[in-house]
């Protein structure tokens, strides 16, 4: 027992030790929130263009479903409220020194699907630019593609393929939740090296980006992992019959 | 002890933090999305522009914070409630 203890102070010296290493070298990050004017105005009609089907087959999606389930309006406006709290929210990390938000996109492409997560993200997005001076009415494509399209797809996508692995439903949340935070944080660094990148910098500038997420993406990310984790678990104990999205079926 | 060994640990690191950002030359605490954008914006000789219902004066942006955290928190709640009961209310009905 002694000596698990120990194993897991020296795991956690060695996180803290890793985080403030990263911390030192922190110079400037992006996240998904783009201010306007920060991409040429042909990058933000290209990424509103990519994402609209998603939005449309996203709604459409929302018709269909609701006329079969009677639960399923209630859970688009209670993860809806979720996804917006938790987008907004400001969370200090400690040895970087400032503050950044989670995504909450992941939790919701696993309980309704990513096509409505997309929507979901798109509603929460549009009211942060309008009202919250969080990102900007142009940039809103760019934006709704790294949280709602990447962050969602990646996360269902993870579950689903969790689970067909074998791996418990609190393991493959964790990972889902984990890994829609890096994506959507990852590929906004992607659409702003693909926009603002000089000849020969394609590379560095996207692993600049990368790199300067990590000191507060990679604890971030695994609070999201264990807020989803804990959100999967609630649910299946409490409505073991539940079964939407990517809870449907066999999985 | 190790409780108290594990506060002073949190609240040395979140201090830390905060000389480590001000050392930097960074705003305390300044949140990633916009301490950032200005700086590699012109780096990169971008100009943000102003959003288009500046909320960003004063305690203005501290009230839309709090109301529309404040509705989204009802929505959520209500929706919770409706969805997941508390026990003794799923059995009466």
């Amino acid at each position: 027992m002694e000596a698990v203890a120990i194993r897991m102070n020296i795991s956690l010296r060695f996180v803290f030790a890793f985080l403030f290493f990263v911390g030192a070298f922190y110079t400037d990050a992006f996240a998904m929130h783009i201010a306007d004017g920060i991409l040429p105005a042909g990058w933000c009609a290209f990424w509103w263009v990519v994402v609209l089907p998603f939005i449309v087959a996203g709604i459409s999606k929302i018709k269909n479903e609701s006329k079969k389930d009677k639960t399923f309006k209630p859970f688009i406006g209670l993860i809806g409220a979720a996804a917006f709290i938790i987008s907004c929210l400001p969370v200090p990390v400690p040895f970087a020194g400032v503050t950044s938000h989670p995504v909450g996109v992941g939790i919701a492409a696993i309980i309704l699907g990513p096509l409505i997560a997309v929507v979901i993200a798109s509603v929460t997005l549009t009211l942060q630019a309008l009202f919250l001076a969080h990102g900007g009415l142009g940039t809103l494509g760019a934006d709704i593609f790294s949280m709602g399209v990447v962050g969602g797809f990646l996360g269902y996508g993870i579950f689903v393929a969790v689970r067909r692995l074998g791996f418990s439903w609190v393991t493959a949340a964790f990972l889902a939740g984990l890994l829609s935070d890096w994506g959507t944080y990852a590929s906004t660094s992607a659409l702003l090296t693909l926009a603002l990148h000089e000849v020969d910098s394609l590379l560095p500038m996207f692993a600049s980006l990368v790199i300067a997420f990590s000191p507060t993406q990679i604890p971030l990310g695994i609070m999201e992992g264990f807020i989803s984790a804990f959100a999967i678990r609630f649910i299946k104990n409490r409505m073991p019959e539940f079964s939407l999205g990517a809870m449907k079926g066999k999985l | 002890m190790n409780r108290l060994k594990t506060v002073l640990f949190i609240m040395f690191s979140f201090a830390a933090g905060g000389l480590f950002s001000l050392a930097m030359g960074k705003e305390k605490w300044s949140g990633v999305d916009e301490a950032v954008l200005e700086k590699f914006a012109e780096e990169a000789g971008r100009v943000p522009l102003e959003p288009v219902f500046n909320t960003d004066q004063g305690d203005l942006l501290l009230f839309f914070f709090f109301l529309f955290g404040s509705l989204a928190g009802f929505i959520a709640g209500y929706l919770f409630r409706e969805l997941f009961p508390p026990k003794k209310e799923k059995k009466g009905k």
